[in-house]
């Protein structure tokens, strides 16, 4: 974006950190429920427990999605939800990649 | 946000968008049977308090202590054991269903609470009032069940 903010190319409503098609597909997923346990989204996306875990430390760490661990009888147990920092991010992303794709 | 996307070429637009697709439709699975989990766990709450309100007045004013214990032991456990078990198979839940939830079941648990301080007050234990009125108290719980939640 240029210093005076006004810049309104798509290009530049694109979001670097769901630059990643993984990163999109996880955080699109979780647009759709309230909360998930990671193994639902892990199955939801179809991939595997070590690219998710890193995926989601990513989203954490930028504020797209919040984490809570908790235990189901002995099992531990990962949710995940979308904050609305990430539905705001992801609305933006999308419409920007329609945009583009429209404009080629 | 960035200035200069790393991949702003037609294929890696067009790979983020079926990324987001692909996400958007398991996210939307994932919903779906949240949602189917959300409305029969929903619909057995909200017999259970149902039943148990006919139960509170047919049954107990026949004093029969042991089969007043009995019931009550049945449907509060019913209800603790149904809780426990979608509480341990719920793997994620459909947009909107904890204010949902929350809206529902403050709403059957009031209309139960009236139902009870009226059976109290009264003697009337007419069919044409209470089997209604104990429809009705689940009937919050159950919308709220079937409800599907947008944003």
């Amino acid at each position: 974006m240029s210093a005076d903010g006004a810049s309104t190319h798509p290009r530049l409503q694109l979001d670097e950190c769901l630059s990643l098609p993984v990163r999109l597909s996880i955080v699109a997923a979780l647009a759709r429920v309230d909360d998930a346990e990671f193994g639902a989204v892990r199955d939801a996306i179809e991939v595997s427990d070590p690219v998710l875990s890193k995926q989601i430390r990513v989203l954490e760490d930028t504020g797209y999605i919040s984490v809570r661990k908790g235990y189901v009888g002995k099992r531990p147990r990962t949710w995940l939800s979308l904050t609305e920092e990430g539905r705001a991010a992801l609305r933006r992303h999308l419409a920007a990649l329609h945009e583009l794709i429209a404009d080629l | 946000m960035t200035n200069m996307p790393s991949h702003d070429s037609h294929l890696s637009l067009v790979e983020q968008l079926r990324a987001a697709e692909s996400g958007g439709s398991g996210g939307a699975r994932l919903s779906r049977s949240a949602g189917r989990d959300g409305a029969r766990y929903a619909a057995v709450m909200a017999a259970l308090m149902a039943l148990y309100l006919l139960v509170v007045a047919y049954v107990y004013p026949q004093e029969i202590l042991w089969l007043d214990i009995v019931v009550t032991a049945v449907f509060v456990s019913g209800m603790a054991v149904t809780c426990v078990r979608y509480g341990r198979r719920r793997r994620a839940s459909s947009l909107g269903w904890s204010r949902r939830y929350s809206v529902g079941s403050t709403l059957s648990a009031g209309l139960f609470g009236l139902g009870m301080a009226l059976l109290v007050l009264t003697d009337s234990r007419d069919v044409w009032l209470w089997v209604p009125y104990a429809v009705v108290t689940g009937l919050p719980l159950l919308v709220a069940g079937l409800m599907r939640g947008v944003r």
